[in-house]
């Protein structure tokens, strides 16, 4: 993978520019304050945050960013339809998630596809991820990719009820045990090349935990395996890494699970560099935590340096050896960094990022539909619970949960593939939803309307994340590989199934991913379900010719990226569930097509 | 307090485990294998364990069990039956058509660690990832498997590993231990404290008890929909239809009546409302025993003719409760404020 | 089974216990989700683990429920763990509270 990195735009704790941030960081400044926008009393003694200065919404805030990253790009006349917006964000604004990606795009002018990652607090990261594989596939010639979080009082009660808080400004890999939450926009402008770039993309490792709701695999196994699958993806080996940009919380919990892994998947590497926790200055921006972060460390990197970890004194016993202390950026010549991120519901991703471009050439792998499942459920239909049942621990499981999963072992069945053994690190799913599980929801406004913020529901909570059935479904069938969730109103599940596929074939991190489209009903008079489909490199059945990502109402452009005017074409009918449909009844050659108000997409599927 | 009791409440403690036998399933069939020897529910995932028990014929629990999920193969830790006659008992107990790979482990042992600072004997030992080991979770090491589970309401793990590999171990563990103010234990003392904290004990299950009588019901998959037969099933549906009368409990006892309590049968009132099951002077606590009683009086505060009183266990405070691996130090132990071991007895 | 005979303050004290017990039990099924029938959760089943295999994020959900179905409110530190290992400690909790632990005025709500 060669992407150049070639703009970067934030709203920060730090300020309200890329300047900014570096300034701060520079002369020792840090973001954390009281948090003013809302009442913290119920959270005492918690009352601290890495607080936006700027009014607004998390929108506005990303328009911002997007239009400063553009700016500093200055990329010469483009077609706006060649320019795609990947973004990332757990809760976007009012629960309107892909108004992120549309006020980006509106922002910069980009008429390209716009995909929304949802994996909390791997958001950004994992949207920066996904944007370089479309510039690299041709689906778009600039990319726009980032997250944006703001941070409201129900955010914070579910942390706060998690226990995960400090009453005093976080200290990464510090003595201080809890995180203090944050929010913000980071977004980059990626491009093939530039002419000042400020990094290279070399490559990244999505993994999931597959271990618990909220707390991490406490030796680090997600994080061990998206480092793995990032340094296999760039093509670097352990001792080319020279700076870790940790995902670093300042909870006991992460810090210790995120070094026990990164010491897992480096080795003894670990002890020889700097590993930077940036969380100190800016908080925990969650959807936006990964870009800014990376922010932290390139604009350290551009002058020779790499950014300190506050608070981090002596440090925890076994901590990393050079967590940088100190309070400004210390010299140090960084050429190839890994920047990490996990999210609850046990998502994990590692960025490779290099200072000249990659001259790695990449292979592809064919990529074959080696089973489907289905489970709907009619409008006015009763859910059936009996058809939801498996012989896994169901408990604090919402009924997005159970149709995922459901869905996922009809495919997996379907396939006649057992995920076990060393299968299950090379085994992963992705997730395409609109929203997330009502019932979870409607029991957290329930607890918060009952017994206030400062007891609200900690298990529903959790569940709020639009990953978090897929995060479900890896952790009871034990799916450790690369996950992810994206969001799309209309073709959650054939977006999904695309990069799913798209992964599979440009990376040999995984040997499985089922693609999966869930939809939990609203009410009795909406129809809910969801469809899954097995993707393997096992040669069998019928093969994935190509997908194509293209903007709004472009379909024939997808379509005709794939090169294939014979085959038979089928139009997905809009819905999360229903845009898989086509894929899942396909018994010959057929080309899929769908669009929505943010993308559009091609899937070509071919006998083999 | 005697040394061995002081290592396992306060500091760290170690034994070999040869009481417990190693029952290997494998195969296609191992699953169902599983669900038919043991009556948990056992929904377990990959390097998960779970407590449950061996049955028998007359819902009676015979052994001990904690179940190791191995990928889909699994690894039974087993106490009350041993040998041939574990074998025996899965051999007659396996339904036709069933037959997962079984094996008895005989070139395995296991090696126990008991303590609120066992975490940190664990870690140094055999790594720091130990101290991130979560309970009833197993990590895999070289030569075998660590578990953390614990009997006596402490931080408790057991190492099965090859016997050669265990016995190398030994001079590591003993060093390591005594640099923790611990040492080597008995199994009695283990028994003791694993009998303050109330925990089931296969070497005193008294004749014609089921779990339910245990109160081990939570040990039973009691999803009654599925299609299940685990050896005891028919006694325990039985039991339950004539009703559950009696209910293990535990009891203290003023340290002058401890003689009568050991009479065996217990009154309230003048009237026989229970039997002792064990009796045992507790250094922690004095006399304490178990009982079957009636259900209608068996609940805490109820006091016995004999001059015991019903008691919710654990009748101890763990000190293992109020330390944090992530957060505490055996060096720095003296700035834990422990609570009394038991309740009350400092006030 | 004969009648046992007994005195008004036991028989009032076993009343109290065994009332307590079904709302501990109906709470632990309607609010913690633990996946058995009320009847069969047992007095001295452990909470935590292994036991209902309650978790970490279980643990601050059943100090509200218990705080929400008995009335209760618990100060900063005034109940260790020791309180929340069994169905049985939950009981004694709930029916005599240590000292930082404050009875709700009932709002419609009977305490």
């Amino acid at each position: 993978m060669s992407v150049a990195i070639v703009g970067l735009g934030a709203v920060s704790a730090l300020g309200a520019s890329v300047p900014a941030l570096r300034d701060a960081l520079f002369e020792g400044r840090h973001g954390i304050g009281p948090i003013t926008r809302f009442d913290v009393s119920p959270f005492a003694p918690v009352r601290l945050g890495g607080c936006v200065a700027l009014e607004g919404s998390c929108f506005d805030w990303a328009a911002r960013a997007a239009k400063e990253a553009w700016a500093d790009a200055a990329p010469g006349p483009v077609d706006p339809a060649r320019v795609a917006v990947v973004a990332g964000t757990t809760e976007g604004e009012a629960h309107d998630l892909v108004g992120l990606a549309d006020a980006v795009a509106e922002a910069v002018g980009a008429r390209g596809p716009r995909l929304t990652i949802s994996t909390a607090c791997t958001s950004s990261a994992n949207a920066i991820g996904l944007g370089a594989d479309l510039l690299e596939r041709g689906d778009a010639d600039l990319v726009v990719a980032g997250g944006a979080e703001r941070l409201f009082a129900e955010m914070l009660a579910g942390f706060f009820r998690l226990g995960v808080l400090a009453a005093e400004p976080c200290a990464p890999f510090g003595e201080t045990r809890g995180t203090t939450l944050g929010e913000g926009a980071g977004f980059v402008v990626l491009a093939r090349e530039g002419a000042r770039p400020w990094a290279h993309l070399h490559g990244y490792g999505l993994a999931s935990d597959a271990w618990h709701e909220t707390s991490p695999e406490p030796r680090g196994g997600g994080i061990a395996r998206a480092t793995r699958g990032a340094l296999a993806d760039a093509g670097w080996a352990p001792g080319d890494v020279d700076h870790v940009n940790a995902h670093a919380t300042g909870t006991a919990a992460n810090d210790d699970a995120e070094h026990r892994g990164l010491r897992a998947a480096l080795g003894d590497r670990v002890d020889a560099i700097p590993i930077t926790g940036s969380k100190g200055h800016l908080g925990h921006a969650q959807g936006a935590a990964g870009v800014l972060e990376l922010f932290a460390s390139l604009v350290a990197a551009r002058e020779g340096a790499v950014p300190p970890t506050l608070r981090v004194g002596a440090g925890r016993p076994g901590g990393p050896a050079d967590p940088v202390r100190g309070e400004r950026p210390r010299p140090h010549r960084v050429s190839r960094l890994l920047a990490s991120s996990s999210a609850f519901g046990g998502a994990n991703v590692m960025l490779a990022v290099g200072d000249a471009p990659s001259a790695r050439e990449r292979g592809l792998r064919p990529v074959y539909v080696a089973g489907r499942g289905r489970v709907a459920f009619a409008a006015g239909a009763p859910r059936d619970e009996d058809r939801l049942r498996a012989d896994v621990d169901l408990r604090q499981t919402d009924p997005a949960s159970r149709l995922a999963l459901a869905a996922t072992r009809a495919a997996l069945d379907d396939a006649g593939v057992r995920v076990r053994g060393a299968l299950r690190d090379r085994a992963g799913i992705f997730c395409g939803a609109d929203h997330v599980s009502p019932a979870s929801s409607a029991a957290f406004q329930a607890s918060v309307e009952d017994l206030g913020l400062a007891k609200a529901s900690a298990p529903a909570f959790a569940r709020l994340v639009l990953h978090a059935p897929g995060g479900a479904v890896a952790r009871l069938l034990s799916l450790r590989g690369p996950t992810t969730t994206l969001c799309d109103p209309a073709l959650g599940g054939l977006l999904a199934f695309a990069y799913a596929a798209d992964h599979l074939a440009r990376r040999d991190d995984a040997d499985l991913l089922v693609a999966c489209g869930w939809r939990e009903r609203r009410s009795d008079a909406e129809a809910e379900g969801a469809s899954a489909l097995v993707l393997t490199t096992d040669p069998g059945g019928l093969r994935v010719a190509g997908v194509a990502f293209a903007g709004p109402g472009r379909v024939e452009e997808a379509a005709r990226a794939l090169g294939d005017a014979s085959t038979p074409r089928v139009a997905a009918s809009p819905g999360c569930v229903e845009s898989l449909g086509p894929l899942v009844e396909a018994r010959g050659s057929v080309l899929v097509v769908g669009s929505s108000p943010q993308a559009s997409c091609a899937v070509l599927l071919r006998e083999s | 307090m005697s040394p061995d009791y002081q290592a396992i409440r306060e500091a760290v403690a170690w034994r070999r485990a040869p009481e417990l036998a190693l029952l290997s399933l494998r195969g296609d069939d191992a699953r169902d294998a599983l669900l038919h020897l043991c009556p948990s529910r056992l929904l377990l995932r990959d390097a998960q364990v779970e407590e449950s028990l061996l049955l028998d014929a007359d819902g009676r629990p015979i052994a001990d069990v904690l179940v190791c999920a191995d990928d889909e193969d699994y690894l039974l830790i087993v106490e009350g039956l041993g040998g041939d006659a574990l074998l025996a008992h899965v051999e007659a107990s396996l339904p036709a058509g069933c037959a997962p790979e079984v094996a008895l482990e005989g070139g395995r042992a296991v090696l126990s660690m008991h303590g609120p600072w066992a975490w940190d004997l664990v870690s140094r030992v055999l790594g720091d990832d130990m101290m991130a080991l979560p309970y009833l979770s197993l990590f895999r090491i070289d030569h075998g498997i660590c578990v953390r589970a614990g009997k006596t309401g402490e931080f408790g793990y057991d190492v099965v590993m090859e016997r050669e590999a265990l016995e190398a171990l030994v001079p590591q563990v003993e060093a390591a231990a005594a640099a923790l103010g611990g040492r080597e234990v008995s199994a009695e003392a283990v028994g003791r404290c694993r009998f303050e904290n109330g925990f089931f004990d296969p070497a005193h299950v008294p004749a014609g008890v089921t779990p339910l009588e245990l109160q081990l019901g939570w040990r039973l998959d009691w999803r009654r929909d599925l299609e299940r037969d685990f050896v005891g099933r028919a006694a325990i549906d039985a039991r339950l239809a004539a009703g559950v009368t009696r209910r293990r409990v535990m009891l203290t006892a003023d340290a002058m009546l401890s003689g009568a309590m050991l009479s065996g049968v217990l009154h309230l009132g003048g009237q026989v409302v229970g039997e002792v099951i064990r009796a045992e002077d507790s250094e922690a606590l004095g006399p304490i025993a178990s009982a079957l009683l009636d259900v209608r009086v068996a609940h805490g505060g109820v006091r016995l003719d004999e001059g015991a009183t019903v008691a919710a266990p654990p009748l101890v405070d763990n000190r293992s409760l109020h330390v944090d691996p992530r957060r505490h130090t055996f060096e720095a132990r003296d700035e834990i404020v422990f609570p009394p071991l038991v309740r009350g007895s400092e006030a | 089974m004969s009648e046992i005979e007994m005195d008004d303050a036991l028989r009032a004290h076993l009343a109290a216990r065994e009332e307590a017990l079904g709302r501990v039990r109906r709470m632990l099924v309607e609010r913690l989700h633990v996946p058995l029938p009320p009847e069969r959760i047992d007095l001295d089943a452990p909470l935590f683990g292994t036991g209902l295999g309650l978790d970490s994020v279980d643990a601050v959900e059943l100090v509200v429920a218990i705080e929400a179905e008995f009335a209760l409110q618990f100060s900063e530190g005034a109940v260790g763990p020791t309180a929340f290992r069994t169905v049985h400690s939950v009981v004694e909790l709930v029916l005599d509270p240590p000292e930082g632990v404050s009875r709700v005025e009932p709002e419609g709500v009977e305490a």
